[in-house]
Parts: C-alpha cells; structure tokens; sequence
C-alpha cells in the first residue's frame, strides 16, 4: 500500500472520543525512585540471581581461572582497543587459546564460510557500556572492531566492565544524555547467560546464547 | 475469514479436563506467581505502570504522526520500509525480498504477527525452508501442532513429550532431560542460524524518532536471527510503535516483569538500522514491514485501547477459564481475555461469538495488565454487541444469559469459582451478592450461588455424565 494511503486510513481512524486519556503530548520517560544502595552489591546480588558471575578484585588473573576450570579453546574477542584495559587477549593466546577472526564478509557465500566458523566459538571476550545494578544487565554495544557475535555464540562469555560505568537502573541508563543509545546498529542489555523454560517451566541454560557470563570488574 | 470449525464452548468441553489443559493451568499459575513476586520486588511497578498506559494511549492517540516518524527514521538509517494493508500484501512483500536474496533457508525467531499473517506457509509454498528458532516453537514446528500460549508456546507439552519427539524426528537418542533437550535443539540450530540466508523477527517495540527496534528473547535467538543472516527482515503491527526510545525503556520495565517475573528479559536487542560503516558483523539489509490487517479497524471501535497490549501474556496466566480451557479452545492465535478481545474485531465476529462469554468477569486480567487495558469492560462490550447481532447467538441472549451459559457449563463454572477465590471474593458455601467493578452488570442481574466445589462438581458428575 501506498504510505500515504496507509497514513490516511489511520488518521481517519482515530477516534479520540475513543481513546478520551490519550494526551496531546508525550508524557515521556519516567525514571524509577529507588532506594539508594552499594552499586557494586546490588549489581553482584542482581547478577547472581540470574546465574550470572560477577569477577571482583581478581584483575585479568579472572581470564586465567576461567581458562583453567573449563579449558583453552576458540576465542572471539573484541579489538584490544576497544576494551577498557589491556593484555586481556592476550592472556587467552598465552593459555592456548586459538583467535578467530570476528570480520564477516558482505557477499552471501562468504558471509557464510566465514560464520561456519563460529560453530564451536569457546569464548567472547567483550567490554560493556554500562551495567545495572537493579537487574543484573550488562550493556554492550556494536562497533568498529566489536564484532556482536562475541557476546552471543560462545559457550562463555566474559566481559570487561569498568567499575564507575554501573547505573542503578535501566532508565537511569537510558535518559543520560551521554548513552546515545541509538547511535549504533546494535546495543543489547544482557542480563544473566541465555536461558529457556519453555520445557515445563524448568529453566535450563545456554540454549542459543553462552552458557555461562563472567563479569570482571575492572578499576575505573 | 471463513466459520470456525466449531464454537469456544465445543473447543473447551473437550479440552477441559486433559492432561494439555491441565498442564496449561499449572504453567499459568506459576507463571501468575513468579510475576506477583517480581512486581513486590519492584517498588517502581505502579508507577511505571501508570506512564507505560500514558504512553501507549498517546500514541495510539496520534499513530499516524509516529508510524511516519519511525518510517522516515528506518529509512534515514538505510532500512526499507514496506507499507502492508493486509496480510497478502505483507506476505507478497517477504517473498519478494526473499526472492532477491535468493533465500532458500530462513531462520525466524517467535512472533505473534508472523504467526497472524501465516507468512511460513506462504514462504514455505515457494520452496524455501523455514525454521523457527524458538526452542518452543521449534517443538511447535516439528510436531506440527499450534502454540498455547503466547509467551510460552509448549506449555502444553511435557517432558516426555519433547523426548519422544526429538527421538522421533530428529534422530537422537529418547532423553527427557530438560538439560540434554536443550543442547540438541542449540546444537541442532546452530548450524541454521549460521549458514541462513535470511532472518525474520517481530518487534517488540519500536521508537518513532530514531527508528530503533526492540527484539527480546531469553535464548538469544532473537539476536542470533537479526545479527547472521546477510538480510534482516523485522514484521510489526503498526502499533508497536512509542515515541521515543526511552518511551521503549518504559516498556520495557514492565514487559517482563509482567511476562515471567523477569526484571529484564535475559537479551533486550535494541536495533537501530543495518550493519553501519567498519561494523564487523550484522545484516547489511533491513527491511521493516509495517501492517495495517485490521488494525485501523481495531483503532476505531470502542475498544480501541486493546490495542495498548504489549503481549505479555499475563491477563492469560491469570485467567480462571484459560487456566482451564488452555489456549487451543480459543481457534485463534491470540488466547485469552486478549484474545477474546482482540480476535472478534480484528479477524470478525463470525464464528467467534462466544469469545466474549469466556470470561467470568472476575477483574483478574486487569488487576495483572500493565497498561491497564480494561478487559471486563470491554467484554461486556462485545456481549451486547453480540447479543444485537441476534440469529448467529439467538440460544445466548443478552447479558442474563451468560450466567447460565456459565453455570451450564462445568469448565466455565470452576473458571467461575477459581476466579472469585483468585480475587478472594468468594463466600464459599454462601452466595456472592455483589461483584466489584464489571462484575456489577452480571450480579445485578441475579445472585449467583457460590457451591462448595466438591458437592457442585460430584453433583454434576453424576446428573449430566461429564
Ligand atoms: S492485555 Fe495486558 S495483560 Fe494481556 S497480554 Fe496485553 S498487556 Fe499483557
């Protein structure tokens, strides 16, 4: 249908006695009145009900106890210019692990050669925008040398977050003039690893997404 | 739309009772309890209740103006934007941008509007393969069967179920371990989402002045469907549109709180145009249907304001009669109190005039919707409309007689029963006398007597057999 056809018919059809509440205006964002806490706390208990794992005071050491519980394998990572800190990459290389190249191709067949690779992807290694400590979330957003399939194929994802960027909430994120957050083509709040009960209601982990998320924080 | 097969009453007197209806009712009141214990959790919950309502009747209010915001900001971002009267024009639409790409397999993550338009079987009928992506669907898919709910499309299935279907068609060993389940479905998945040559996603909610799309899945199959395949195609109804992205975010503060007792979905995807400049992986194309169906229609009746519903399934979860009919019984895909409104106006009455007697006015679903979508009332509403319709319900007069369609009724009954008790207004052994709010126009009528349940159902048992 034409737009114009299409926008007619649904200016015709507004019927305001209808919808007598609704207002002239955009009554706008609202953003919650929440009791104040300990940022760090209520984000490390946040992201513990959701099965995430928070990494505190650990520094990079974190990278090299994950390694050696679950195993060296296949990395995708964020440039490390792109990460708040330096050497997190490398700690992976230096413990075995291999470096797949996050850069998909635009033409069809290449885009798929290139992304059957990622079949076995062990772990994603990515920084964050930001995180809330009222639900647990991480921010993370797309990018030049942030390839997005590194916080969603892997087994594990492990995240870099510095330790000033946690927000009390989402709208306390959102309505900050600096989050920008349509300014890129992705931006996703992850909260907790990827997870279903759609089988009786039993929640079980890892469905799509990683099974497991480490958070380690990092000084500001 | 042609006549329904059989009524709701036909369609609920033989589910009621079985083992999917039953399984139905267990998923909904856990469900109903896990989101009453999030929304205690959430000292805000009122509050943004209140504005989400606010914002969703203001933009219904002015949708023309924001669904030509949001388009020109798709398009401003380098996505296509396709204007869809109905569904043949939205289905016509997909296959040709599937045609281009040369799309011989599509991946698809859940959505209530491509499950409306029927977009797979018109896909599929130009011999592309279709795979749905949702472990429940996935499950819906491979057996063939409907979903029961829009949330969570298998709680009608068990365990074993799953077990023997998996066995069955694809291959693998019968185990009915959630754990192992889930890993042949990502195992089995992984390599679709890969290597698809397309993905198409509903919207959740989207922002008219940037043109951001909100896709929320806790698999993660929402960001694997929109991020792999070469082209992204997004279908929306024209109504899931807010002003702003942080209108979204308000959205969003009540979407899952409401649907699974989640403060926040595991993964919110907030897209906003195709793979930009030096972005190392995304889509390069995105194109955004946006349908009409019905919709404008829906816009200018007097329940217009139903169509604010975010989908998030909760005036389902606590419904007395879904929690015992299930949500095959309602022939739509569309079940509940929702659905009983939405369905009659948006697809016609034809067939679906019971729709509005599935309900025993007890006010739960309003109590549990986030936008405050006042439901009895607009039941109430349709039950008139139907009952001037005449011939097609002459058995079923006006509103007298939904008493004793319910009470004829054993499923509606205990809906009717559980319902009060749910609200804690039942006398038990007593009689109620008055119903609060749209109760009023049913008790005003007659006073209902409330049996003991267990006398009432052996009663029935045994004088009518069921
Ligand atoms: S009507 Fe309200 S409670 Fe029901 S699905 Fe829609 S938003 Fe949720």
């Amino acid at each position: 249908m034409e737009r114009e056809a299409f926008l007619s018919r649904v200016r015709s059809a507004i019927d305001l006695s209808r919808l007598p509440e609704g207002s002239d205006t955009d009554p706008g964002p609202l953003v919650p009145d929440l009791p104040p806490v300990d940022l760090v706390e209520r984000f490390a208990n946040a992201l513990e009900t959701v099965s995430g794992t928070l990494h505190v005071g650990e520094g990079l050491a974190a990278i090299d106890h994950i390694i050696e519980r679950y195993s060296p394998g296949p990395l995708l990572a964020w440039d490390d210019g792109e990460l708040p800190i330096t050497g997190a990459s490398q700690r992976f290389l230096d413990a075995g692990c291999g470096l797949i190249d996050g850069t998909v191709p635009s033409s069809a067949d290449g885009r798929v050669d290139h992304q059957r690779g990622y079949f076995d992807v062990k772990y994603g290694l990515t920084g964050a925008e930001a995180a809330f400590a009222e639900t647990g979330s991480i921010v993370v957003r797309s990018g030049l040398g942030r390839p997005r399939m590194a916080s969603l194929i892997p087994l594990i994802h492990i995240v870099l977050l510095p330790e000033d960027r946690i927000f009390r909430s989402p709208m306390h994120w959102l309505t900050e003039p600096g989050s920008d957050a349509a300014g890129a083509a992705n931006v996703v709040y992850i909260t907790g690893p990827s997870r279903t009960a759609d089988i009786e209601q039993k929640i079980t982990l890892g469905v799509h997404g990683p099974r497991e998320l480490h958070v380690i924080l990092v000084p500001a | 739309m042609s006549a329904r097969p059989s009524t709701f009453a036909e369609r609920g007197a033989a589910e009621v009772g079985s083992d999917k209806a039953k399984a139905v009712g267990d998923g909904a009141r856990h469900l109903t309890e896990k989101r009453a214990a999030a929304v205690v959790a959430y000292p805000a919950m009122d509050a943004m209740r209140d504005r989400a309502r606010e914002i969703r009747l203001h933009t219904l209010a002015n949708l023309d103006t924001y669904v030509a915001r949001f388009a020109d900001a798709i398009e401003a971002l380098g996505g296509h934007v396709f204007f869809a009267a109905d569904a043949a024009e939205a289905n016509d639409y997909i296959r040709g941008v599937a045609e281009t790409a040369d799309a011989e397999l599509i991946v698809k993550v859940k959505s209530m509007v491509t499950e409306e338009i029927e977009l797979n079987t018109v896909l599929e009928a130009d011999g592309r393969t279709v795979v749905e992506s949702d472990l429940g669907e996935f499950i819906v898919q491979l057996a063939d069967d409907r979903p029961s709910h829009i949330v969570a499309p298998v709680l009608h299935w068990t365990r074993q179920d799953v077990g023997r279907l998996f066995a069955d068609e694809l291959g693998v060993p019968y185990t009915e371990e959630p754990t192992a389940l889930n890993q042949i479905a990502r195992t089995h998945l992984r390599r679709i989402f890969l290597e698809a040559d397309m993905g198409i996603s509903g919207v959740n909610f989207a922002a008219a002045s940037t043109g951001t799309i909100a896709v929320v899945t806790n698999e993660g199959n929402g960001r694997l469907t929109t991020t792999a395949p070469r082209v992204h195609v997004a279908v929306m109804g024209m109504e899931r549109i807010v002003p702003t992205l942080e209108d979204v975010g308000v959205m969003l503060e009540v979407l899952g709180r409401s649907a699974t007792g989640q403060s926040l979905t595991t993964y919110t995807n907030l897209i906003t145009g195709p793979r930009k400049q030096g972005d190392p992986d995304g889509p390069d194309e995105l194109h955004v249907v946006i349908l009409d169906s019905g919709r404008s229609t829906v816009l200018n009746d007097d329940v217009s304001e139903v169509l604010a519903c975010i989908r998030c399934g909760a005036c389902l979860n606590v419904c007395p009669v879904y929690r015992s009919v299930g949500g095959h019984a309602y022939g739509d895909i569309y079940p509940g109190p929702v659905g009983a409104v939405l369905s009659p106006v948006l697809f016609g009455f034809d067939g679906r005039e019971q729709l509005p007697y599935a309900c025993t006015l007890c006010g739960a679903c309003l109590e549990v919707c986030p936008p405050r979508i006042d439901l009895p009332r607009m039941l109430v509403n349709l039950r008139e409309r139907v009952a001037a319709e005449g011939d097609a319900f002459s058995w079923l007069g006006p509103a007298m007689k939904a008493y004793e369609f319910t009470a004829t009724r054993p499923v509606m009954w205990r809906g009717a029963v559980d319902g009060a008790s749910l609200a804690g207004k039942a006398k038990r052994g007593g009689w109620f006398t008055r119903l609060p709010g749209p109760g009023k126009a049913w008790t005003a009528v007659r006073d209902l007597p409330a049996p003991s349940r267990q006398s009432f159902r052996r009663w029935w048992k045994k004088n009518h057999g069921a």
